[in-house]
């Protein structure tokens, strides 16, 4: 189907056809059965769209303390600019504070938690899974992750949850309530936003990606929160102990949801790693050689077969399926590598 | 000062406009503290005029623009020149292993997927199925053609469509 078939298509959907698109849909409808069955299932999503909830609002407190005031002033409009650098700066302080209740709340939490009744949900190799939390926070688990959460998190000051390989969150927004995404000496923490965290056990390193919104990372090392802002992300070296912010597309944040493997300067232990927990199948590698070599490549869900003769290119290796085993020979050490 | 019961239905209002009033008004201002200011200053402007405008939509809608033209004018180094992002985002069939099955779940689904829409794509769709704007309203408030309306509707459609298979014929087999 092509776009112009297409803006016929909606316009007939949103009845703002014309003579000439109508002319032009009914003749591609009755060219056969296939046309009017497709037809139907946009129709199908059209309507289910029409359904869809209506925007996330904005906090009426704000409006709702000022309308009680007997003389509001403009939050905006005529405020000059003095003033308004000024509520950044308490935006700020405020900010400040957060973190430290939030740290302190974390804190406590830790100490008192133990007895409470923890849910546990996993994604096994070869499948990820979708979660939906008792805040209505929404968590799309990894292949080879696992979540843990208090059964009514919602009762208690901090909503803590603690990850074990890779999550995405689109976590439901609650001031008075911080999320805290719990990962092997690294706590993310955030009041609404979506983002994604990477630590599995077997990687280097650990990573906290913004999508929207903002979230503060601290360290078993570090305490000092690092603030991380949409198309940002935060890599956390275990071996080197040391966390550096880096630039990159939005788009990247949650790609896998969407099946998506990426790889940027990825050794190739942990690619092989990665392949297993996605297509669930073990990698046999004893016979091959890959010291010090890395990958970076993008495979927008394409079969396993696929992203071997990738690998079999790229690295001169050769690899051979026995049952759910997949044999890898040939391939040279890349000491010197790029 | 209003009766306990009109600042219900105040509230109530202000929780049906209030958020796609900000996207709107984000859509000029590029900024979301902004964006809120504006949209905030407009419910108390509104509160105390005690003026009930026929079409409250409308009203609410060019109310916004006026508001956020006259920022841009004020604050000039914003310009009105945005950057189409018409890459879109990259997110191909999504294969869950829980199902989705009921109408919330689909829901849910296709609200994720228009999130993946590119800013004013995602924006004109929602002001089209969501609040029910006519091309040609969208285009006026938008400042763009309505030849650009059906082009941003048509091209969602067809991310929508691209990436809902599983929502219409389900027992598509699992990769």
């Amino acid at each position: 189907m092509d776009n112009k078939l297409w803006d016929c298509i909606v316009k007939r959907l949103s009845a703002e056809e014309t003579a000439e698109s109508a002319a032009m849909l009914d003749a591609w409808l009755i060219e056969n059965r296939g046309h009017q069955e497709e037809y139907l299932k946009i129709q199908v999503l059209w309507k289910l769209t029409e359904k869809l909830p209506a925007q996330e609002q904005l906090d009426f407190e704000i409006v709702g303390e000022r309308i009680s005031e007997t003389n509001p002033t403009p939050q905006l409009t005529l405020v000059d600019n003095a003033a308004r650098w000024w509520k950044y700066g308490l935006a700020a302080a405020m900010t400040g504070i957060f973190l430290l209740t939030a740290l302190f709340y974390y804190r406590s939490a830790q100490n008192s938690a133990q007895p409470e009744e923890w849910v546990l949900k996993s994604a096994g190799a070869g499948k990820m899974i979708r979660v939906l939390l008792p805040d209505s926070t929404l968590v799309w688990l990894n292949s080879g992750s696992e979540i843990r959460y208090e059964r009514d998190f919602r009762n208690n000051k901090l909503r803590l949850v603690k990850l074990k390989g890779e999550a995405y969150f689109e976590v439901t927004h609650d001031s008075s309530h911080p999320f805290v995404v719990s990962s092997a000496g690294m706590n993310t923490t955030v009041y609404g936003t979506s983002f994604n965290v990477r630590a599995y056990n077997t990687e280097r390193a650990m990573v906290v990606a913004v999508n929207s919104g903002k979230v503060g990372v601290t360290t078993s090392e570090d305490k000092r929160a690092v603030f991380l802002l949409p198309s940002e992300k935060l890599i956390y070296d275990r071996e080197k102990a040391e966390a550096h912010k880096i630039s990159i597309s939005s788009s990247d944040v949650d790609s896998w949801v969407s099946g998506e493997l990426i790889f940027e300067q990825t050794p190739f232990n942990e690619v092989f790693e990665a392949l297993e927990r996605k297509y669930n199948i073990k990698i046999n590698t004893e016979k091959t050689n890959y010291t010090g070599c890395k990958l970076t490549a993008r495979f927008r869900n394409k079969s396993i077969n696929e992203v071997l003769k990738t690998l079999n290119l790229s690295m001169n290796i050769r690899s051979k399926f026995v049952g759910q085993t997949i044999y890898i020979e040939g391939g040279g050490s890349c000491s010197n590598n790029k | 000062m209003g009766s306990n019961k009109e600042l219900v239905n105040f509230e109530v209002l202000y929780k049906r406009w209030s958020g796609m009033l900000h996207q709107y008004a984000l859509y000029f201002v590029k900024d979301e503290e902004t964006a809120a200011s504006l949209v905030n200053d407009l419910f108390v402007q509104l509160w105390f005029n005690k003026t009930s405008p026929d079409n409250l939509k409308g009203y609410l809608f060019r109310a916004i623009k006026n508001s956020a033209l006259n920022y841009l004018k004020q604050y000039k180094n914003n310009s009105l020149t945005l950057l189409e992002q018409d890459d879109l985002t990259a997110i191909s069939d999504l294969s869950f292993a829980d199902e989705v099955t009921s109408e919330s779940e689909q829901l849910v689904f296709l609200h994720f997927l228009i999130s993946k829409l590119p800013e004013r794509r995602q924006l004109v769709f929602k002001m089209h199925r969501i609040e029910g704007f006519s091309y040609a309203e969208i285009a006026e408030l938008l400042q763009i053609s309505v030849r650009t309306v059906e082009d941003h509707l048509s091209k969602s459609m067809q991310f929508i469509y691209d990436r809902s298979q599983h929502l219409i014929h389900r027992k598509l087999t699992e990769a």
